[in-house]
This record gives C-alpha cells, sequence and structure tokens, in this order.
C-alpha cells in the first residue's frame, strides 16, 4: 500500500469519528464549555469575558514561524526560532518590588482556552462556601488585589461534592471576575486545587519562558491586543487569569497579591454566625475616616463594606488605604462613620469606667447593624437618657436591657 | 443557516446553495485543502470544486452531515491535486510529513486495488480506532484525516509537540501490528 493510498483509505473513517475530532480540534479554541449546574453568576462571567475577549478581537492562529526576541532593558539580546507559534519573549526586571522579580512575557496570538469540560454537575453536589472558607480549601488567599477601578461581580463559591454534597471532591474550580464600570478593564480569576485550571496551555513549555515571581514560577502571555494571561501554581491551588484593558505593571501586581502568604483569620463568629472584621479607625486618613462606617463578613461569606456614600470615588479610597481591592463583595450605605462609632464607644467605656454609668453591663460596637448596643439592667428613662446623651447625632445607640444583667448586677452589689 | 437548510437549497437547485455553503464551511473547506496542499491559492480553488461537487451530487445525496460531507469532498479533491502536482517531485509541505508518518504503517509496494479490498481496510482501521482513547482517535484523525499540523494539535490538545508526536508514533506503531495481526499485507 503507498502511503498516500493509505491516506485516502483514512477517508472513509467512521462519520462520528470525524465529528468527534472536529469538533474537538474547533471547540477547544474558542468555546468555552462551563458545567451549566454552576451558578448563574458564573455563566454570566463566563459570557462577560468571552464578550469582552471578542470586543477586542482575536486573531486566528497562524503556522507561520516566527522569531522570538529577548529584550533586556530594551536591548535585544539573542533571537531564537520556535515551533510555528508566535511569540515575543520579553525579558526585564520588574519594578513592581524590590526582590528578584523576572518578568518575562510572551507575546502569543491567542490567549490560551480553557478546555471545555463537558460532564454533569449536579446542583445538590454543590456545597458553597465563604471566602474565608474556600480559600482555606485551597490552601491559599484566592482572592487577588485589583486596580481601584474594578469591582468583582457577584460570585458564589464552592465545591462538589458527591453523594448530594457530602462524598468525594470532584469538581473544585472557582472562578471570579472583576471588570470597571464600562468592561474595558477586565480580569477573570480561575482557580483549581492541585493543578492549573485547565491545564491546556503549552506556552511555557520550558522553565526559562517563565517569569519569577516572589520565587514562583509564573508563565506569563500576552496579545497583539493587549490581552493579558497568566498561569502558575502556588501552594496547593493552580490559578489562570485572564486580563483585558490592565497594564502590564497592573497585571503582575494582581499575580503578587495572590503569591503571599495566606494570613489564617481568626475570626470568631457570634451567635447569629456574624464575623467582625476590624479596623482601626484611628489610623485611617481623615478623608477615610469621614466616609468609612463599617466591614464585616456575613455568615454567607459576603464580604461587605459600608460607606456614608457609595460612589466610585468613596470605593477607591477606601480600596486604596485598607487594601481592599477585589476584597469587597457588596458596598453599602449606612449613616454613622467608623469613626463616630469607635469615638461613641470609648465616651462609653471612659464612663463605664468612672462609674457614671453603673447600670451599664455592656457596650460593643456593631458594624453590621451600624451601631452600637449597649447592655442596661435598668428601665429607667432617666438613666438611659444619660447613656443616650453621649451619642450627639442621635440613633447610633440600642439599648438592650437584660434580665440576666440585672441580677448579676445585684448579686456583684450583694458581695 | 442549518445544514438542513443550506442542503435543501441545493435539492431545489437555488443558486443561494453555494453561496451559504461557502458562507458557512468556506474556511473549514480551505483549512483542509490547505493542510494538504500548503498552498491557500490552491486550496481556494480546491475548495470550490468541492462546491461544484456538491452542487451535482446533492441530489441525488443528501447529506445528513454536511460539514463531514464538503470535507471528505475537498480532502479527496485537495489529495488528487496534490499527487498530481507532486507526481515528480516532493512538495516539502507539512502534509508530505503527514504522508511520511503513515510510510511507516505501509511498505509502500503492494497496492490495494479493489473496492471491497479498500472498504475491509478502512473498517479494520475504524475498528482500530475504537480500541483507543477517546483522545488519542482526535489526534490521530486530526492528523491523518484533517492533516492539522502537529503544532496546531498540540495546542488545541494541550499537549506539546513532543506528546502529540509521541502519541502518534505510538499509535501508528500499534496500528500497523493491529493490521498486522488480522492479515493484512501493507
Amino acid at each position: 500500500v503507498k502511503k498516500t493510498q493509505f491516506f485516502e483509505l483514512m477517508g472513509d473513517i467512521d462519520e462520528n469519528k470525524l465529528v468527534e475530532a472536529d469538533f474537538a480540534m474547533r471547540n477547544k479554541k474558542r468555546i468555552t464549555w462551563m458545567p451549566y449546574a454552576v451558578s448563574v453568576a458564573c455563566a454570566a462571567i463566563v459570557v462577560a469575558v468571552s464578550v469582552l475577549f471578542l470586543k477586542n478581537g482575536t486573531k486566528p492562529v497562524s503556522d507561520v514561524s516566527h522569531k522570538i526576541e529577548t529584550e533586556q532593558n530594551n536591548t535585544v539580546t539573542h533571537t531564537k526560532e520556535k515551533n510555528n507559534t508566535n511569540i515575543t519573549e520579553y525579558a526585564a526586571k520588574t519594578e513592581i518590588t524590590e526582590s528578584e522579580n523576572q518578568i518575562r512575557i510572551q507575546l502569543t496570538d491567542e490567549i490560551p482556552s480553557e478546555k471545555y469540560a463537558l460532564f454533569a454537575l449536579h446542583i445538590n453536589d454543590f456545597v458553597e462556601m465563604s471566602r474565608d472558607e474556600i480559600n482555606a480549601y485551597y490552601g491559599t488567599n484566592i482572592f487577588p488585589n485589583v486596580p481601584n477601578d474594578l469591582a468583582a461581580k457577584e460570585t458564589v463559591f464552592g465545591i462538589y461534592k458527591s453523594e448530594n454534597g457530602v462524598g468525594d471532591v470532584y469538581w473544585d474550580s472557582n472562578r471570579s471576575e472583576y471588570s470597571n464600570s464600562d468592561g474595558s478593564r477586565a480580569l477573570a480569576l480561575t482557580v483549581d486545587k492541585e493543578g492549573i485550571p485547565f491545564d491546556f496551555c503549552n506556552l511555557f513549555d520550558e522553565p526559562e519562558e517563565k517569569s519569577i515571581i516572589n520565587d514562583t514560577e509564573v508563565g506569563i502571555a500576552k496579545t497583539e491586543y493587549g490581552e493579558l494571561y497568566a498561569e502558575f501554581l502556588y501552594k496547593n491551588a493552580g490559578f489562570r487569569i485572564v486580563a483585558s484593558g490592565l497594564l502590564q505593571d497592573e497585571f503582575v501586581s494582581v499575580i503578587e497579591s495572590l503569591l503571599k502568604e495566606y494570613p489564617q483569620k481568626a475570626v470568631a463568629a457570634d451567635e447569629d454566625g456574624v464575623y467582625f472584621e476590624a479596623v482601626d479607625s484611628e489610623k485611617l486618613s481623615a478623608d477615610v475616616s469621614d466616609i468609612f462606617c463599617g466591614s464585616y463578613i456575613n455568615e454567607y461569606g459576603t464580604y461587605i463594606v459600608l460607606l456614608t456614600k457609595n460612589t466610585p470615588k468613596n470605593r477607591a479610597l477606601i480600596c486604596e488605604e485598607l487594601d481592599l481591592s477585589g476584597k469587597v463583595d457588596i458596598w453599602s450605605t449606612a449613616k454613622y462613620t467608623h469613626k463616630y462609632l469607635t469615638e461613641l464607644q470609648t465616651k462609653i467605656s471612659d464612663a463605664m469606667i468612672n462609674k457614671e454609668l453603673p447600670f451599664v453591663v455592656s457596650s460593643g460596637v456593631y458594624e453590621n447593624l451600624n451601631s452600637i448596643i449597649v447592655g442596661v439592667t435598668t428601665k429607667n428613662e432617666d438613666d438611659i437618657a444619660k447613656v443616650l446623651a453621649l451619642d450627639t447625632i442621635g440613633g447610633a445607640i440600642q439599648i438592650e436591657y437584660s434580665e440576666e444583667n440585672f441580677i448579676a448586677t445585684l448579686e456583684a452589689e450583694i458581695k | 443557516v442549518s445544514d438542513n437548510d443550506i442542503v435543501k437549497l441545493y435539492l431545489d437547485r437555488s443558486s443561494d446553495a453555494i453561496s451559504k455553503t461557502a458562507e458557512k464551511y468556506g474556511s473549514y473547506c480551505n483549512t483542509v485543502a490547505n493542510n494538504i496542499l500548503g498552498n491557500m491559492s490552491d486550496a481556494e480553488e480546491c475548495t470550490n470544486d468541492a462546491y461544484l461537487k456538491c452542487w451535482n451530487t446533492i441530489p441525488p445525496k443528501k447529506p445528513e452531515n454536511l460539514r463531514t460531507y464538503i470535507g471528505k469532498l475537498v480532502r479527496n479533491i485537495s489529495l488528487d491535486r496534490y499527487k498530481y502536482k507532486t507526481a515528480k517531485k516532493r512538495s516539502g509541505t507539512d502534509f508530505e510529513a503527514v504522508l511520511d508518518e503513515l510510510a511507516e504503517i505501509v511498505s509502500g509496494s503492494e497496492t490495494v486495488e479493489s473496492e471491497l479490498e479498500k472498504k475491509e481496510l478502512a473498517l479494520a482501521i475504524n475498528s482500530f480506532l475504537d480500541t483507543v482513547s477517546k483522545e488519542n482517535c482526535n489526534i490521530f484523525i486530526c492528523r491523518y484525516w484533517y492533516a492539522h499540523p502537529v503544532s496546531e494539535i498540540a495546542k488545541r490538545f494541550g499537549k506539546t509537540r513532543g506528546g502529540v508526536t509521541a502519541v502518534l508514533s505510538r499509535m501508528r506503531s500499534k496500528l500497523k501490528n493491529y493490521l498486522i495481526e488480522r492479515g493484512y499485507e501493507l
């Protein structure tokens, strides 16, 4: 048999196989198959990012061999050929940190697409997780610091476990997206445990093609249209980040923010399951203390920040000063600034210490309620008025009368 | 436009049939042809020939999958043109590499003449592909049916070039043994 005849014979291969191979070849290129059982928010993110990239335009892959140019301090140092892929590699020392980061960004003609995952995820298997829980699951922080103008899209995080959420984990890919108001700048992050999500990119075959950021190897690529791509393993998690409209330095900063030791927060929940975030108002600048009303993580893991006025400018100010870029799920408004509440709390505490308010047994700032709850052992209106008088604005104090407090106080007095 | 709608245009002998086919499958046909010929100008001519062949064969044929139907047409036309053009010299294209790889399976001397033998051999190749993983099967077909470059397959399947080459090499060797075991004289 001659080789051309054998090729000809291959023409009679089962049509279904041809369709499957053709499908695999085409769809791994652009179409992203996301499990439809994932929340609608996730699906929306996929669409948003796809639309964004399509809007900016992508170029079909070419087989033409191109040269790789390596630049160091803007000087071309060497040129080499690489397999049929349009790649230009840049090497330059980053100015982002003082560490010995080596940033190498490869030019590619398209962002590596996600491998499609076409298998059923059952919604009953979904185990929703708070930010802390999902960070603990991955063993590292998966919420990057993003530029101030990027806001996080509301996303439900979690994993899929067989047997209605109690068996083995069979899907733990989580995706979050950030974008500015008009969508011209956006970033999507996908994270998997123990492997790079949709490990599909073969841009970084050699270690020397990767960047070194915070002592971690990071594959970074960008297209001529300015889309940026990164993939890396850190701790036990694999990250895949795609961005559009971001500056190279901004992108590197985002990556860098993920390559840090994750401080495991020991935040105790109160009886209602509400977690509190501590922010020291005294350390806030005047600009921020005038608008910041508090922050907390609710029982669903949603990070909420309260502002006097929820404006882009105020959000940017808070993000910058409190390093909250990309961490806030919900921005909301409240009446009392955090500074006012903590100062009021100090006044109440001082009065308690000075025994000016002997009927007050407890007092605390509740950031989720944007108020102070004062526990008292009296129902005497004059006594309560003494407490409320400290609240110069009015309405910031909630009085809680407790019979138990009253009895406890009596017992203490008897002793 | 759905395949059914386009096929109906052919059946109705509508002049829109070819333009709609070109609109939907022009790029696909050009890719298949160009993979074989390595020349876009020749590829476009083969694609146009495939449109014409569609026009001449539908009806009586009524393909269920127009994509693979026209894909087969353009593949055969391109292969004929390839044979014609390279009767005396090597083309040096990637398709030449595809054929050289297939040469590892065949002796290059014997020729399967009868249609029955051809069909049997094609069936044997099919059944061999049933024994391999879906991914390997897809890679094999992408290389030896669509004649896609290894680099392109690697990119699409998330492998390195070396990885794809290794998969193809192992599969060629297995296919050769598979066919020899079943009495085919290659």
